[in-house]
């Protein structure tokens, strides 16, 4: 019995001490659409002494999180309009609500697919259609889904293709439908079909169509650290550029 | 109707008629399955029950995801319904209540087995001894004694399919005056910055609707309850 007392104490005692020297936990929050690249930066992060942990999830459901006192000391969002909802109640640090990546809208389908089609003004996406739905995220509130109605109601082919969508509850979701040919077009993000074998992009839709996509990186006030800072500044550095850049990315300067 | 607004009877529109045919296409299949397991011994009984049960224990995503692969256009059910009947379920109110009364059908097979159960088979065994016909046996024996079970399946079953969300909007995903249900309106009023009141709208129609079909089906139990009791005095 005292033996077993003294091993737990023993195991328990090496944990606390572990987790001290184990420096800090940082705890990200960052949009679903970010992951691959976010992951390769973080491996890629130089000082070990610090872990950071990511939950990745719709931007909408993280503001949320953080605006009822979730611990996240960063927040990548997909959409400036909830970061700025969280500026305006005070909780990012001053000068920790910027631009940091940029994104393309584009048109893509199923490898089986071989279709050609001119991203132009009154481009015929509806007759190509064939009684099939273009999958885009949901409008009403996905990032993916503003940007992409906004371009269509841009060329002026919102109005027909309006009741032809699946409408998914996120980008990522809308690219699986396109994926497993569900779909013969889907429109999502350049950074999500370059991991992608098996779809096909049609063509990027011109910039000038729809608001620019950007993803605000933030620091939450109430949980900012040195180290928090540190990492913050490494994400923005020529280094992490590349990842994203790699992934599909426009880093903002 | 100017306290709501139109999309908001289109989702409760929506709402109501896939609740409506999920109860429709799973109450009969449920009644099969539950006198399955309740009146029969065979060897995978426990794998069948087993297997009955899934959807109560998976991620709704997960029996949506299945769905997708399964009975959307490249699936080999849903290609088969789209070549000999034209039917196509993905992206469709239709998919919506396969999948609705998916989700239901454990609870109700329970609830239904539970009461099958508790018929004393006495009575059948009597009523055929006497020269009753066995469908005749189930239609005016079995079924009376059942039909608390069978109400309290439909109940449980009916609210489970309004309050659907994770395998429809996997599945049929969201479509304003095709799929978009109450929870799907819901969550996507929730999603955006500034949605709450809105959000907030639709939980009271949702409480609403639900303390209506309960005071409803309550009444209805009652006067079964009557029924059956004086049959029996």
């Amino acid at each position: 019995m005292l033996r077993a007392l003294a091993a737990v104490t023993v195991v328990f005692s090496f944990l606390t001490t572990t987790t001290l020297t184990r420096a800090e936990n940082i705890l990200f929050f960052a949009a679903a659409s970010t992951a691959d690249a976010l992951n390769e930066a973080i491996k890629t992060y130089p000082v070990k002494t610090v872990a950071v942990r990511v939950s990745y999830a719709s931007t909408g459901a993280l503001a949320r999180q953080i605006e009822n006192g979730a611990p996240a000391a960063l927040f990548l969002s997909a959409s400036p309009l909830w970061t700025n909802r969280l500026a305006s109640k005070n909780l990012l640090a001053n000068d920790g609500n910027k631009p940091f990546l940029g994104n393309r809208l584009v048109l893509a389908a199923p490898k089986s697919g071989r279709v050609t089609i001119d991203i132009k003004k009154g481009f015929r996406l509806a007759e190509k259609l064939n009684g099939g739905r273009l999958a885009i995220a949901d409008p009403s509130h996905a990032p993916a889904g503003i940007y992409a109605k906004a371009a269509l109601q841009t060329l002026q082919v919102w109005n027909e293709l309006a009741r032809k969508t699946a409408r998914t509850s996120d980008v990522r979701s809308a690219l699986a439908l396109i994926q497993r040919a569900e779909v013969p077009f889907g429109i999502v993000y350049r950074s999500d079909v370059i991991a992608v074998k098996d779809v096909n992009v049609i063509g990027t839709f011109p910039k000038s169509s729809h608001p620019p996509i950007i993803y605000p990186l933030s620091i939450v006030k109430k949980f900012e650290t040195p180290a928090v800072r540190m990492f913050y500044d490494y994400l923005r550095s020529k280094k992490a550029e590349t990842i994203f850049d790699k992934f599909g990315f426009e880093v903002s300067k | 109707m100017d306290f709501l607004t139109e999309l908001e009877i289109e989702a409760i529109w929506l709402s109501l008629k896939i609740s409506a045919w999920a109860m429709i296409w799973s109450m009969p299949l449920a009644l099969g399955t539950a006198w399955i397991l309740a009146r029969y011994e065979f060897p995978g009984k426990f794998l069948f029950d087993g297997i009955i049960h899934l959807p109560l224990v998976l991620p709704p995503v997960v029996i949506g995801y299945v769905l997708l692969i399964t009975m959307g256009r490249q699936g080999v059910v849903g290609s088969f319904l789209y070549d000999t009947f034209g039917i196509t379920l993905a992206f469709s109110w239709r998919g919506a209540a396969v999948a609705a009364g998916i989700m239901a059908f454990p609870l109700i097979v329970r609830a239904i087995r539970l009461s099958l159960e508790a018929v004393d088979q006495r009575l059948e065994a009597a009523a055929r001894t006497l020269g009753a016909h066995p469908i005749v046996v189930f239609l005016t024996i079995t079924l009376p004694l059942t039909i608390p079970g069978i109400i309290v399946g439909a109940i449980l079953g009916f609210a489970r399919c309004l309050g659907e969300f994770g395998a429809t909007i996997t599945f049929v995903s969201n479509i304003p005056g095709e799929t978009r249900t109450l929870p799907i309106a819901l969550y996507a009023f929730s999603q955006v910055p500034g949605g709450e009141a809105a959000a907030l709208r639709i939980v009271v129609i949702s409480v609403a609707i639900a303390l209506f079909a309960l005071a409803g089906s309550e009444i209805l139990a009652r006067r079964m309850r009557k029924r059956i009791g004086s049959g029996h005095d």
